[in-house]
């Protein structure tokens, strides 16, 4: 379990290094608008999902009342429902072959953490796999609230001297997620990949991002069902 | 807002999104046996590689600015590439072929930028 742990963790190196720099401007950002740092921290340690934390402070900056917040954080995150059974399915272990309960593997399910795993965790060998998952977890936990408590304590000395830098930061997960697609490209229909990424390029144009996603995943599932049947 | 209220905020929010990850994993349980058992699980299997598709989108989506045409999309288009030849030069290494596309990225936006 230790070694699958620590190769779990090894791989969550890209993860952390997307994570990291979007964490410590979560943190930045978050402070200027006058939380305290620790329950900047707090955010992310009980929250733990990027992009709808963003949205968290620019609601606090806009004064939206408390639950009408923590409603759009879940609407948001509703695309994480998927999420759970497509990773069990890739990992293909029953559950008298899974040692830890269903909550070690839900609580780190991000999306870079889901795509990953898809991608990765069948080149590991079936009794290894729920170990290299956990530390795969773990790492990206960490780097996320890590970053966090950077850009809330620290990152005002240095982040924002660089603009290459800053806009340098902001490819670090398309192309994580890029380089998993490749992995993973050959397994799957293409018509799946491109109806996906048509219909989430058309969503963009009236719907906020996450609606988007959900609606591209939604439409290369029932593509993908439609090839099965016609099979 | 108070801290207390902030709290709650945290509280909430956190719970529910560990139970929209949660609960699906619960109900996966169950063995499909019918046909419309396996077409869900056929189109689960698809979920995957769907959400990393539409992950790329969406991210590099928010990258690109109409008004810096050239400036934004020469960039990704080069850190695409770095990720191309990483994977290759690292024989499948996802972090070898993330970084050498963040490198390459980082290269065309430091000449674009002057």
């Amino acid at each position: 379990m230790i070694r699958s742990l620590l190769l779990g963790l090894r791989d969550s190196l890209s993860i952390a290094l997307g994570y990291v720099p979007v964490a410590i401007s979560f943190g930045l950002a978050a402070i200027h608008l006058g939380i305290s740092p620790y329950m900047v921290v707090l955010f992310s340690v009980l929250i733990y999902a990027g992009a709808s934390q963003f949205i968290l402070i620019t609601l606090i900056a806009q004064q939206t009342g408390l639950f009408s917040i923590v409603l759009i954080i879940w609407l948001m995150n509703v695309r994480h429902l998927f999420y759970g059974p497509a990773l069990l399915k890739s990992v293909g272990l029953a559950s008298d072959e899974r040692k830890l309960p269903l909550v070690a593997w839900a609580a780190g399910l991000t999306d870079e953490v889901f795509a990953t795993a898809i991608g990765r965790v069948q080149h590991h060998p079936r009794d290894q796999r729920e170990g290299w998952y956990i530390g795969l977890q773990l790492g990206a936990y960490s780097a996320w609230v890590g970053g966090t408590a950077i850009g809330a304590y620290f990152g005002a000395d240095w982040i924002g001297k660089s603009v290459v830098l800053d806009q340098s930061l902001g490819f670090v997960l398309p192309a994580l997620f890029f380089a998993l697609l490749l992995d993973i490209a050959s397994a799957v229909a293409r018509p799946v990949l491109w109806v996906t990424a048509i219909c989430t390029a058309f969503a963009m144009f009236i719907l906020p991002a996450y609606m988007a996603l959900i609606l591209g995943m939604v439409a290369g599932a029932v593509v993908a069902a439609l090839i099965n049947k016609h099979d | 807002m108070t801290d207390i209220q902030f709290l709650l905020i945290a509280i909430l929010a956190g719970a529910g999104t560990f139970l929209l990850r949660y609960l699906p994993l619960r109900m996966r349980t169950k063995k499909a046996t019918t046909a419309q058992g396996r077409l869900l699980h056929q189109s689960l299997a698809a979920i995957g590689p769907a959400a990393i598709v539409a992950l790329i989108v969406v991210s590099l989506g928010s990258e690109i600015e109409p008004d810096r045409l050239a400036a934004t999309l020469l960039p990704i288009l080069s850190g695409l590439l770095g990720v191309v030849i990483g994977r290759k030069v690292g024989k499948g290494n996802i972090a070898v072929a993330t970084l050498s596309g963040v490198a390459l990225y980082a290269g065309v936006a430091a000449v674009l930028l002057g």
